[in-house]
C-alpha cells in the first residue's frame, strides 16, 4: 500500500485488479472450450466415423446374404455374383475399422483382437459362400451339400451377430460419448458459472477493500477534521498519522498546516464572542430590513429582555421613534432607511421591557461581508442616563433657584421679556409684582437660616398657589419675590391677586414645632400704563414696593398712585 | 422379396384351383410298430414343416415327403395350407438359414411306404388307394 501513493496509482490498481479478474475468467473460459472442442473432434474422427462405418458394415453384410438368399431361393446366378461382388467392400470395411481402432492409443487389446477374429471368420465364411451358392444357383442339388449349407448358415448367423454386436456397440458408444460431453458441457458451465460469480465477489471485494483503504477512508478522516475545525477543534490525530508522500495524506498534512496558520493569524470566533459578551456598551446587529440577529449581554442587561425575547423582533421594539418607517420598506427605499439609520455617536432612546425609555449614545454602521455587500446594521450603543441626569441638574441650576425650584432672576427676565412682547402684539395689559419678606433679616437672625429657608420654600409653594397657572413667580434673591401676571384686564385683577397673596401670609409657617410669622410688601407695575418697557416697569415696582414697605409693611401699592393700607 | 412369393402363391392357386376340386385322397402312414393311433392336424401341420421334430416317446421324427404329383400337391394344401413349391421354398429357406434340413423325398407312393415301413420313426403321406399292409395309417381329426 505503501507504494501506491498517487490517486492515479489508486485508481489503476482498481482498474487492474478488475483486469486481471476478467483475464482469469477469459482464461478459464477459453480452456473450458478447448477441453470441449477436443472431445467434439474425437467424436466426430473416431466415434460417430466408427458409428457409421460399423452400420454400414452390418447393411452390406445383410446384402450380400439376402443376395445369397435369393440365388439359392429362386437359382439367380446374377444374385450370387452380386453377392460375390460385395466381398471386397465388406472385407475393405472391416479393414478401415481395424485401422481406425488401431489408430487410437489405449484401446482394450480385446477389441482389437475381437475385429481380428471378425475378419478372419468373414474371410472364412466368404471363401466357401463365394464357391457354394454361385454352385447351387446352377441347379446343383442343395441335398448334396447340406452339411456345407449347415456350417454356411452358422457361420453366416454368427458373422451378422457379431455384426449387430459391434454396430450396437459403436452406436452405443458414441452415444455415451455425446452424453459424456454433455455432461462434461454442463459440468464446465456449471463451474465456470460458480467460478466467475466468485471471481465477481472476489474482484469486488478487493476493489472495494482497495479503494476503502487508500482512498475512502483517507478523505473520511479529512472530511471529519474540517468538520472538527469548524467546530473549533485544533488538532487531528487522524491526518497526522497520514503518510505525507501519498496524495491524500498529503492534503491532509495540507490541512493541519492550514490549520496551525489560521490559529495563528486569526482570532477565534470564541475570542471575539468574549470581547463582545463583555464589553460595557449595547451592542446589536440586525439583518438589512433591521430584525435583530444577535445581542450582547450588556444589551439584554441594559434592557431587561433575555435573548431570545430580541432575537428575530424589529429593532424599533428597542429604538424608540424609530424614524425610518416600519417593516415594508423595500429596495432603493431600504438602502435610504439603511442611510438615515446611520448616526454616529447621536443621542436616542432605548425602551426596555418595562416600557422606560432610557437615553442612550448610539454609533451604527453597515456590516459588510467579504464581498462588500451588506448584511446588516451594527448598532454600539452607551447608556447615558448619568450623564443626562447631571446636565439636568446644571440646568435646573442655571435657570431655576436653588431653594425654592423657582424660576431665578435670569429667567424671570427673560419671561418678563416675552411676556412684555406677547402683551404688545396682541394689546393686552400684564402686570408686575414685586414682593419682599417684611423683617425677614430679623426672622433669619433670631430663629437661624434653616427657619428663613423654611419660610422662603413655604412662600414659594404659597404664592404659586395665589396666580393663575400662566403666571410666573420667580425669587430674584433674598427676599425678594416677583410675579408676572400675563393678560390683566384690568388693574383690580393685579389688585385682587396682592390682596389674596397678603391673605396667604395670615397663617403662620411652622418649622420643627415653631410658628413663624411673616408678612409682605408687594409693589404693583402693569403694562403698559406704569411703563413702557422691562426696564421701566422693573424700576416702577421696585418704587412701588417701596412705597408699600415705607407705609409699614403687610401692604400693596401701585405706582405712581399711593395708596395707604393702614 | 415376400411380394413376389404372394404374388407366385396366388397365381399358383388360381391355376391349380380346378385341380384341387378333384383332389386324390391321401393317407398319412407311420411303422408298424408306431402306437400313435390317430393325430391332430395342426400336429401333423407342425412335424412336416419342421417345428416338432419328436415322437410322445422321445424318438427323433423322419419325416417323409413326395417329391410331386398330386398326392404330394394336395397333402401341401389341405394339411400344410402352402402349394408344393411353397413347401419346396419353405425348406429351402431353412436349410439356407440353417434352421432345419429339408426331410427326405421319395418320388411315388410305393417307395414312402417302404421306407416308413422300414423306420419306425418315420412318417409319411400315400394315395389311400395304393396303401398297403406294410404300414399303418393315422386318423386325423
Amino acid at each position: 500500500m505503501r507504494l501506491i501513493n498517487t490517486i492515479r496509482k489508486k485508481i489503476w490498481f482498481c482498474v487492474n485488479v478488475a483486469f486481471i479478474g476478467f483475464l482469469v475468467a477469459t482464461g478459464f473460459a477459453l480452456y473450458s472450450y478447448k477441453q470441449q472442442q477436443i472431445h467434439l473432434t474425437h467424436l466426430r474422427d473416431f466415434d460417430f466415423h466408427l458409428a457409421m462405418r460399423s452400420n454400414e458394415l452390418l447393411n452390406m453384410f445383410v446384402l450380400q446374404k439376402n443376395y445369397y438368399k435369393e440365388s439359392f431361393l429362386f437359382g439367380s446366378s446374377d444374385s450370387a455374383r452380386s453377392g460375390n461382388l460385395l466381398c471386397t467392400k465388406i472385407t475393405a470395411e472391416i479393414e478401415a475399422i481395424i485401422k481406425s481402432e488401431r489408430s487410437l492409443h489405449g484401446l482394450p487389446l480385446s477389441r482389437v483382437e475381437g475385429l481380428a477374429g471378425l475378419n478372419k471368420m468373414y474371410n472364412d465364411y466368404v471363401e466357401q459362400a463365394t464357391e457354394l451358392y454361385p454352385l447351387l444357383a446352377e441347379g446343383n442339388d442343395p441335398n448334396d451339400y447340406i452339411e456345407a449349407l449347415q456350417s454356411l448358415a452358422t457361420a453366416q448367423n454368427e458373422l451378422q451377430n457379431t455384426l449387430e454386436f459391434f454396430a450396437e456397440f459403436y452406436r452405443q458408444h458414441f452415444s455415451d460419448n455425446v452424453s459424456t460431453l454433455m455432461g462434461l458441457t454442463n459440468r464446465n458451465s456449471r463451474f465456470l458459472t460458480v467460478f466467475f460469480v466468485l471471481l465477481l465477489v472476489t474482484m469486488s471485494l478487493v476493489v472495494n477493500w482497495a479503494a476503502k483503504r487508500t482512498l475512502i477512508t483517507p478523505l473520511t478522516h479529512i472530511k471529519e477534521a474540517v468538520r472538527a475545525f469548524g467546530r473549533g477543534q485544533r488538532s487531528f490525530p487522524a491526518l497526522e498519522r497520514m503518510n505525507e508522500k501519498d496524495d491524500i495524506g498529503e492534503l491532509g498534512v495540507a490541512i493541519i498546516t492550514m490549520t496551525k496558520d489560521l490559529v495563528q493569524t486569526t482570532v477565534s470566533k470564541a475570542y471575539v464572542d468574549s470581547i463582545l459578551q463583555n464589553m460595557n456598551d449595547s451592542l446589536i446587529v440586525t439583518s438589512n430590513t433591521f430584525l435583530i440577529r444577535s445581542v450582547n449581554r450588556a444589551t439584554l442587561n441594559l434592557l431587561g429582555y433575555k435573548a431570545d425575547e430580541l432575537i428575530g423582533q424589529h429593532m424599533n421594539k428597542v429604538l424608540g421613534e424609530f424614524p425610518c418607517g416600519g417593516t415594508e420598506a423595500k429596495g432603493n427605499a431600504l438602502d435610504a432607511e439603511t442611510a438615515c439609520q446611520l448616526w454616529s455617536n447621536a443621542e436616542k432612546q432605548f425602551l426596555t421591557r418595562d416600557g422606560v425609555e432610557i437615553p442612550v449614545l448610539v454609533s451604527s454602521s453597515r456590516l459588510k461581508d467579504d464581498e462588500n455587500a451588506d448584511q446588516g446594521l451594527v448598532y454600539v450603543a452607551k447608556d447615558i442616563t448619568e450623564r443626562k441626569k447631571a446636565e439636568q441638574k446644571l440646568e435646573q441650576m442655571a435657570l431655576y433657584d436653588f431653594l425654592t425650584g423657582l424660576p431665578n432672576r435670569m429667567t424671570f427676565s427673560d419671561r418678563l421679556e416675552q411676556t412684555l412682547k406677547q402683551a404688545y402684539r396682541e394689546g393686552r395689559q400684564a402686570g408686575l409684582m414685586f414682593l419682599d419678606l417684611d423683617r425677614f433679616k430679623e426672622i433669619n437672625d433670631s430663629m437661624g437660616h434653616d427657619s428663613g429657608d423654611a419660610l422662603l420654600q413655604t412662600v414659594a409653594v404659597r404664592l404659586i398657589s395665589c396666580v393663575r397657572e400662566s403666571d410666573t413667580v420667580a425669587r430674584l434673591g433674598g427676599d425678594e419675590f416677583a410675579v408676572i401676571l400675563d393678560t390683566l384686564h384690568g388693574p383690580q385683577d393685579a389688585v385682587n391677586t396682592a390682596e389674596r397673596i397678603l391673605e396667604a401670609f395670615d397663617e403662620p409657617v411652622v418649622h420643627e414645632g415653631k410658628e413663624i410669622l411673616s408678612s409682605a410688601s408687594i409693589g404693583i407695575a402693569l403694562y403698559p400704563v406704569d411703563g413702557q418697557n422691562t426696564v421701566e416697569l422693573l424700576k416702577n415696582a421696585d418704587l412701588a414696593m417701596y412705597q408699600a414697605k415705607q407705609s409699614g409693611g403687610n401692604s400693596y401699592s401701585r405706582f405712581s398712585t399711593t395708596i395707604d393700607q393702614g | 422379396m415376400k411380394l413376389v412369393t404372394c404374388f407366385i402363391a396366388f397365381t399358383l392357386f388360381l391355376i391349380l384351383f380346378p385341380a384341387r376340386m378333384e383332389a386324390a385322397d391321401f393317407a398319412l402312414v407311420v411303422n408298424k410298430n408306431n402306437p400313435l393311433q390317430s393325430m391332430e392336424r395342426s400336429d401333423v401341420k407342425k412335424i412336416f414343416l419342421g417345428k416338432k421334430t419328436f415322437w410322445p416317446d422321445d424318438q427323433r421324427i423322419e419325416v417323409i415327403l413326395q417329391t410331386g404329383g398330386d398326392i404330394h400337391r394336395s397333402f401341401a394344401y389341405e394339411i400344410l395350407n402352402k402349394s408344393p413349391r411353397q413347401l419346396s421354398l419353405y425348406w429351402k429357406q431353412a436349410l439356407f438359414s440353417g434352421t432345419g434340413v429339408p426331410p427326405r423325398q421319395y418320388s411315388d407312393d410305393q417307395s414312402v411306404q417302404e421306407a416308413v415301413a422300414s423306420n419306425v420313426q418315420a412318417i409319411g403321406y400315400v394315395d389311400i388307394f395304393q396303401l398297403d399292409e406294410s404300414v399303418r395309417k393315422i386318423d386325423l381329426f
